[in-house]
């Protein structure tokens, strides 16, 4: 009973990261007995990008109890069903990963272990027309809840995209509510204790600010866990190389749909994030590959408009602190690690951070045992994402550009490899990993040599029957749907 | 592009060899003849304790269990005792819960802990076990959470139910042992199946479930099967599946059913005790190759006299080879009585659902077998690091000396004394509920709580628990 507290949280960084944790900290902890202080420098600002998500964040919403409608207004949300790839197999191919599953297991047997028998009797479909989620998506639909009450594909998972400084904003709001501390200053200073541990920051008019934790949110700075604390960075880029992004906002030219798109170039991909308001627009390169003019140029192409802002840069490095969490301090956001958005995970392994800290919340007196387990976890999740993103790269099969060759070429980390031999000989992947692995592998090309071979079992007609059926049911239940916008439009009009 | 399997050769006469069978048959929906070498190797505890999966595959299979759970052949117990055997006052339950209240979002031993009380009293389980009553999962108030009964059955009846359903369907079997194996000398894949009558059976899916035959089978080992399957080794695991000898006894009696299970440790066994309608069935688990432990007859000759044994026998550690290899399983190891403090029955089926999951073609593709080895490696693992836990609880409860612990079972404990979290696991073999629960007696119920509480109303959560305590006095 007698272990000492924790009471004063102090939060360094008011983008995403930062105001995600204060909202989700001060709704889980009482305000009578927690301080919580956010710190921030509107003169260094925030990142100002990611704004694709994956469906947990819907979670994170509901553990905090905001209202869907609301933040969609707030945040000029629109829903999102998947990602669209283009060119990532061989130039002028695409294919959609779709959140959930595409098509259902039966006896047993996974979806595409269906599709790959009836690929190899001729079949020309591809896999992403048994999603009913990819093809609504491709046609600009979103499922409405209350139409689908009952049908098979009433399961969908959705998420949205946000305008990042909005989504900013709008916990800003709801953690103030909560009793959240704001300060505006740019830290200049940290002090630590004899023990290690940071005992206070200090801001640059004096001003001094103590705390018990410290969960840093500085962003690529990583003021705390970097700077301070020194805990090593586990480098990636040998496997995942990219290195700079272009950014930039343009106006909706095109109707809003509900997927996030993807397209390769020759040293890197760009995507498309359309909102209510506008389209984020970015171009991801390696700048070993690919000069900033030369970036500057082909992301103009791909923009096809003028853009609203003049398109900023940015560097990164891939990889992953080799602990998050080190004596009292916590690295949540681009502090702590930075995997490339290929697949929108950098929010989620933000909330990932956070739920994880939450639920495994110290005494101040010993938190080893917490440290340990935060860090274990935190660890897993970044490599199976990580894997997953470079799974992406070494699929390509482009042949013309040495950017593309070399990722093909690359040594995988084992994990990966031992994952992939699995597929590509038997179409087998491990259940509850993260992402839909076979809708990327074939989407890319990688026909597993088999299927399962109890398929065999199924007369022809049967099997092509059986897929049959699955496509009326999708263009059945893709009819009744509104399209992406109406459906935005609705959910407003009604405040549900 | 592989061939359909058309056949599976089964050996051994064990309860767990025909329900392998009988579960496969109804699985892949009698497309595969089945074949069961019945090699007279009879193993057949007099009972065996399953979970709430053993029902629930059997169900999902269209498997209808009704004659196995009469009274007098089932008992469903809803928490576990562990008694020390120095002083028979001092024990702690292992409950069943599944899902426990909730305050304010915290689990209910956070609070218990915080507040200095025993979480026994609060366990909906436990209540149920101590005043000897049983419920149906559904028929529970839900505001009390959920829990999982355990259960025990009778060996014998279950076997025969699994033989007459065999025949029914038409699993073929035959009455002879298997002599020797042909393999194919550059897949390793057993070709042939020399049997006792002379016959020769050619296979394709072979899963052993005999000890005998398992000899025979590891002779591949003098065979290069290359890299297959380099990269899992049983041998650490192999040595936490710690008990070598199951003994059995029963006493006849008319006393009601008990629904709770008792440990204790007497001498170096481990008994585990269970009642049921007509009868007391006590499971002594040792490592005594020798013979029965004397500490075993001494308290057979004090407390039981009357006992009948009735079923002894010999675990074989896990092959350091990992389970699947080319064409063949060797499910030997896992049987019924592997564990007096889980039940292996579980262990077996979860084999079972994986090899359905990856269900081989004819060629038997190498990386299928080794996300298979893979995937059941860590169940294994899970197990036996349960397993390992359990023990090294039930040798505190007897003489307060503590065995070893690995790694992971020791930060398993550290975060769960320092503030009542139970660690995450990567495979759910043994899901969070069955690790906490474990936990709580491990620790011997002195573990930590939510530091969060301090931020609450003492007297708030008292008045909660009270009417807890009225809820569950009324189950
Ligand atoms: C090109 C790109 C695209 C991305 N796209 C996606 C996407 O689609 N989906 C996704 O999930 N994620 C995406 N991400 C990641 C995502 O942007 C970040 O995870 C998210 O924005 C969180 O950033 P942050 O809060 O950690 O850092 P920042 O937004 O950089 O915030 C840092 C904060 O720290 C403060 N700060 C720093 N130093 C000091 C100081 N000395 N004193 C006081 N305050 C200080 C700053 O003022 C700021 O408030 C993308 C990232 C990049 C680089």
């Amino acid at each position: 009973m007698n272990k000492r507290q924790i009471r004063k949280i102090v939060i360094l960084g008011g983008g995403t990261a930062g105001w995600m944790t204060a909202a989700a900290v001060a709704n889980r902890l009482p305000s009578q007995f927690y301080q919580i202080v956010l710190v921030e420098s509107e003169q260094i600002g925030t990142v100002g990008v990611g704004e694709s998500t994956i469906p947990h964040i819907r979670q994170f919403n509901e553990t905090l109890g905001i209202d869907e409608a609301e933040f969609v207004r707030e945040t000029n949300a629109t829903f999102k069903l998947g990602i669209q790839f283009k060119h990532w197999g061989k130039s002028g191919e695409s294919y959609i990963h779709p959140f959930g599953e595409v098509g259902e297991l039966t006896n047993g047997i996974d979806f595409h272990h269906y599709w790959l028998k009836a690929k190899s009797l001729g079949l020309t479909d591809s896999l992403d027309q048994y999603s009913f989620l990819a093809q609504a998506a491709l046609e600009q639909k979103f499922p409405e809840k209350a139409q689908l009450k009952g049908e098979k594909f009433s399961q969908y998972a959705y998420s949205y995209h946000i305008d990042a400084t909005a989504y900013a904003g709008f916990l800003r709001k709801y953690a103030q509510n909560k009793g959240v501390t704001r300060i505006e200053g740019q830290v200049e200073q940290v002090c630590n204790s004899d023990k290690g541990d940071i005992e206070s920051l200090v801001l640059q008019n004096g001003q001094r600010i103590y705390g018990d934790l410290f969960i840093d949110c500085s962003g690529f700075r990583a003021l705390l866990i970097d700077d301070n604390l020194k805990v090593e960075f586990e480098d990636w880029t040998h496997w995942l190389p990219v290195n700079s992004a272009m950014v930039a906002q343009t106006e909706l030219t095109e109707a809003v749909y509900p997927m996030t798109i993807a397209t390769a170039h020759k040293a890197g991909w760009a995507w498309k994030i359309p909102l209510q308001h506008r389209m984020g627009n970015g171009f991801v390169y390696d700048n070993h590959f690919m000069s900033d003019d030369e970036a500057g140029h082909l992301f103009s192409q791909h923009l096809n408009t003028k853009p609203i802002n003049e398109p900023r840069i940015l560097r990164f490095k891939t990889g992953v602190r080799s602990k998050l969490w080190h004596q009292n301090c916590i690295a949540i956001g681009l502090s702590g690690g930075f995997l490339e958005p290929l697949e929108s995970t950098s929010i989620y392994l933000i909330q990932l951070g956070i739920f994880k800290f939450l639920e495994l919340f110290p005494h101040l007196e010993d938190m080893s045992a917490e440290q340990a387990e935060y860090n274990r976890i935190m660890q897993h999740s970044y490599q199976t994402i990580r894997d997953f993103i470079i799974l992406h790269y070494h699929l390509n099969q482009k042949s013309d550009s040495e950017f593309w060759q070399r990722q093909q070429q690359m040594s995988l980390p084992e994990s990966l490899q031992t994952r992939l031999a699995a597929f590509k000989e038997s179409g087998r992947v491990e259940l509850g990993q993260f992402g839909v692995w076979s809708a990327v592998c074939i989407g890319q090309n990688l026909i597993p040599k088999r299927y399962d071979a109890r398929l065999d079992w199924l007369a022809d007609s049967e099997l092509m029957k059986f897929l049959s059926i699955q496509k009326q049911q999708i263009e059945g239940a893709k009819t009744k749907l509104p399209t992406a916008a109406e459906y935005i439009k609705n959910l407003m009009k009604q405040g549900r | 592009m592989s061939e359909a399997i058309k056949n599976i050769t089964i050996i051994g006469n064990q309860t767990e060899t025909w329900m392998t069978a009988i579960l496969l048959f109804r699985a892949l929906q009698g497309r595969c003849k089945i074949t069961v070498i019945d090699n007279q190797e009879v193993s057949e505890p007099a009972t065996f304790e399953v979970s709430a999966y053993f029902f629930e595959i059997h169900k999902r299979f269209g498997i209808n269990l009704k004659p196995v759970s009469q009274p007098e052949n089932s008992v469903l117990f809803a928490a576990t005792q562990i008694i020390s055997g120095q002083a028979a006052d001092k024990s702690v339950w292992l409950s069943h819960d599944v899902a426990l209240p909730q305050y304010k979002g915290i689990e209910l031993p956070h609070i218990t802990s915080f507040l200095n009380l025993p979480t026994e009293n609060y366990s909906p389980s436990i209540y149920l076990a101590k005043h000897n009553k049983m419920l149906a999962p559904k028929q529970f108030n839900p505001v009390l959470g959920r829990y999982e009964p355990g259960g025990q059955i009778n060996g014998e009846v279950y076997l025969n139910f699994l033989k007459e359903a065999a025949k029914f369907v038409g699993i073929s079997s035959i009455h002879a042992a298997v002599t020797n194996v042909n393999f194919d000398s550059e897949s390793g894949q057993v070709r042939q199946l020399v049997l006792s009558d002379g016959q020769t059976l050619d296979c394709q899916l072979v899963i052993n479930t005999s000890y005998q035959t398992r000899q025979l089978l590891n002779q591949t080992q003098a065979f290069d099967k290359g890299t297959q399957n380099k990269a899992i080794q049983n041998t650490d695991t192999a040595n936490k599946l710690a008990f070598s000898r199951c003994d059995q006894f029963i006493v006849e009696n008319v006393a009601p059913a008990k629904h709770s299970k008792t440990i204790r440790r007497v001498g170096h066994s481990v008994l585990s005790q269970t009642q049921f309608l007509n009868k007391t069935v006590l499971s002594f688990y040792s490592n005594d190759d020798s013979g029965l432990n004397p500490d075993v007859q001494q308290y057979l000759q004090t407390h039981y006299p009357e006992s009948n044994q009735v079923y002894q026998h010999m675990q074989m550690p896990l092959p350091a080879e990992p389970i699947w290899q080319a064409n063949w399983l060797d499910f030997s190891s896992f049987r019924f009585t592997l564990s007096p403090y889980y039940p292996a029955s579980t262990l077996l089926l979860r084999g079972v659902m994986r090899l359905l999951e990856l269900f081989p073609g004819a060629d038997f593709e190498v990386s299928n077998t080794q996300l298979f080895n893979q995937q059941y490696h860590l169940d294994i693992t899970g197990f036996s690091e349960y397993q390992a836990l359990f023990n090294y609880t039930v040798n505190l409860m007897f003489s307060d000396e503590s065995s070893q612990l690995s790694e992971q079972n020791q930060h398993r404990l550290a975060l769960f004394t320092s503030s009542g979290k139970v660690s995450h696991e990567l495979n759910p073999m043994i899901s969070r509920e069955n690790w906490r629960n474990l936990l709580m007696c491990a620790s011997q119920n002195q573990f930590g709580f939510d530091p969060v509480l301090q931020a609450l109303d003492p007297k708030a959560m008292n008045q909660w628990l009270h009417q807890l305590i009225q809820k569950i006095s009324h189950l």
